[in-house]
């Protein structure tokens, strides 16, 4: 263990609002294309693409 | 679970690979608005080809309005697990084909994914694996809290143990994915229902509709289907026919056509309300709209398939279907790790968490 300064605990809404957003994307996808089609659609394939995206993002080779 | 994220990943492309393993004789294709064959010369164009057998239900192709499929078996009221289907051309009528559905791969997967070739006893294990599934869900989100006290959103610690990167990878997947996660799975869940929402159908709502003419035997002569589906259509004129029942089918009593109607928009299309006609004398007995058990059912289906939104929405539903996978592996590694475990190098919120991932 190196000495290194430690970041103070972080509160639960903090740690889940990322997580929290995308679940309403996703949920916001999911429903669009059953909604409808052609607009309905291309939301759904957003928002659903949206997490997707932001996984590739955070696995990026750095 | 892994062995249902596997096989449903090539099923969300069942269509695709369908046409592409095994040739079938294409529909003539037809301007639009040319008014669709006699439906009893397309019945009678298939079952010429099918000899001393019987139709029980008739389908139109969802995917290719050119195409009607005709459902066999050897006796009207044989069980229909096994029926052969015929393609009939539904605006020439002529013969296409009979596809050996039991001989296709994406069968063998379907059968595999569904009920693991056990009946209605295997298809409730897997439901109740769904189950667990979700409960694992719940798990690792209330694991999630702990390990990320410290980090970002996101953050996948590379340069430390591979155990801890597995973890922190783990921990992002299993976010992003956590609602279309849960709605596959509960949907999912709820599909192997099926069989048991069809029985409460038919002692419910059913048998409330046909009242008097229970226990009626199948009549041998019955009246034109393409009569009937005229005068369901007449009653529901805002919607359109899905599919056919036969008298003595478990979608119908002994005495009706049962004609499926679905709606016209993306949402209610996927919603079907039934009309019964008398199948002697082809007069209407009545009609009304699903119980919402069977509704629900009917709405999970398209959640669960990812059949809904084109092929870019099954391409996504296959992406997120790999990254599950992932999430599944590397919690069972996780959770491997923690049993055995020959380094301590991970804090203990990694020990509890990887437990709950693999459960």
């Amino acid at each position: 263990m190196t000495p290194i300064q430690r970041p103070a605990p972080r509160p639960l809404p903090q740690i889940f609002a990322v997580p929290i957003v995308l679940g309403v994307v996703s949920t916001i996808g999911l429903v669009a294309a059953l909604i409808g089609d052609d607009i309905w659609d291309a939301i759904g394939w957003i928002g659903l693409g949206i997490p997707l995206a932001v996984t590739v993002w955070c696995v990026r080779p750095k | 679970m892994l062995l249902l994220c596997i096989t449903g990943l090539p099923l969300i492309f069942h269509e695709e690979i369908d046409e592409l393993l095994h040739e079938s004789v294409p529909a003539a294709q037809v301007p639009a608005g040319t008014p669709a064959a006699n439906l009893d010369s397309v019945v009678a164009a298939g079952m010429a080809h099918a000899p001393g057998e019987f139709v029980q239900f008739l389908i139109w192709d969802r995917d290719d309005p050119n195409v009607v499929f005709l459902s066999i078996a050897k006796a009207p009221d044989a069980p229909s697990e096994n029926n052969r289907a015929l393609r009939v051309d539904a605006h020439t009528a002529q013969f296409l084909d009979a596809p050996d559905v039991f001989g296709h791969l994406t069968y063998y997967l379907f059968k595999l994914h569904v009920d693991m070739f056990a009946g209605l006893p295997g298809k409730l294990f897997l439901g109740f694996m769904g189950l667990l599934f979700v409960v694992a869900i719940v798990s690792g989100v209330v694991l999630y809290a702990p390990s990320m006290r410290k980090l970002d959103f996101g953050t996948v610690r590379n340069k430390r143990s591979r155990l801890i990167r597995w973890l922190d990878l783990h921990n992002l997947l299993g976010a992003v994915t956590i609602v279309w996660a849960t709605v596959v799975g509960f949907t999912g869940v709820i599909n192997t229902w099926a069989d048991l929402v069809l029985k409460m159908w038919q002692y419910g709502q059913l048998s409330e509709m046909v009242g008097p003419f229970k226990g009626t035997p199948i009549p041998q002569q019955k009246v034109s289907v393409h009569q009937a589906v005229e005068t369901a259509t007449a009653k529901l004129p805002d919607m359109t026919p899905s599919f056919i029942a036969y008298p003595g089918t478990a979608f119908t009593s002994t005495a009706h056509y049962a004609v499926f109607m679905r709606g016209n928009t993306p949402l209610t299309s996927r919603l079907l309300q039934p009309v019964l006609i008398d199948a002697r004398d082809g007069s209407f007995t009545d009609t009304r709209s699903m119980p919402w058990y069977v509704q629900t059912l009917l709405l999970s289906q398209p959640l669960h398939f990812g059949d809904y939104g084109g092929m870019p929405l099954k391409i996504i539903w296959a992406s997120l279907d790999v990254i599950t996978i992932v999430v599944l592996g590397s919690g069972l590694y996780l959770w491997l790790a923690r049993r055995n475990p020959v380094r301590r190098t991970a804090p203990a919120s990694v020990a509890t968490s990887a437990k709950a991932a693999a459960s």
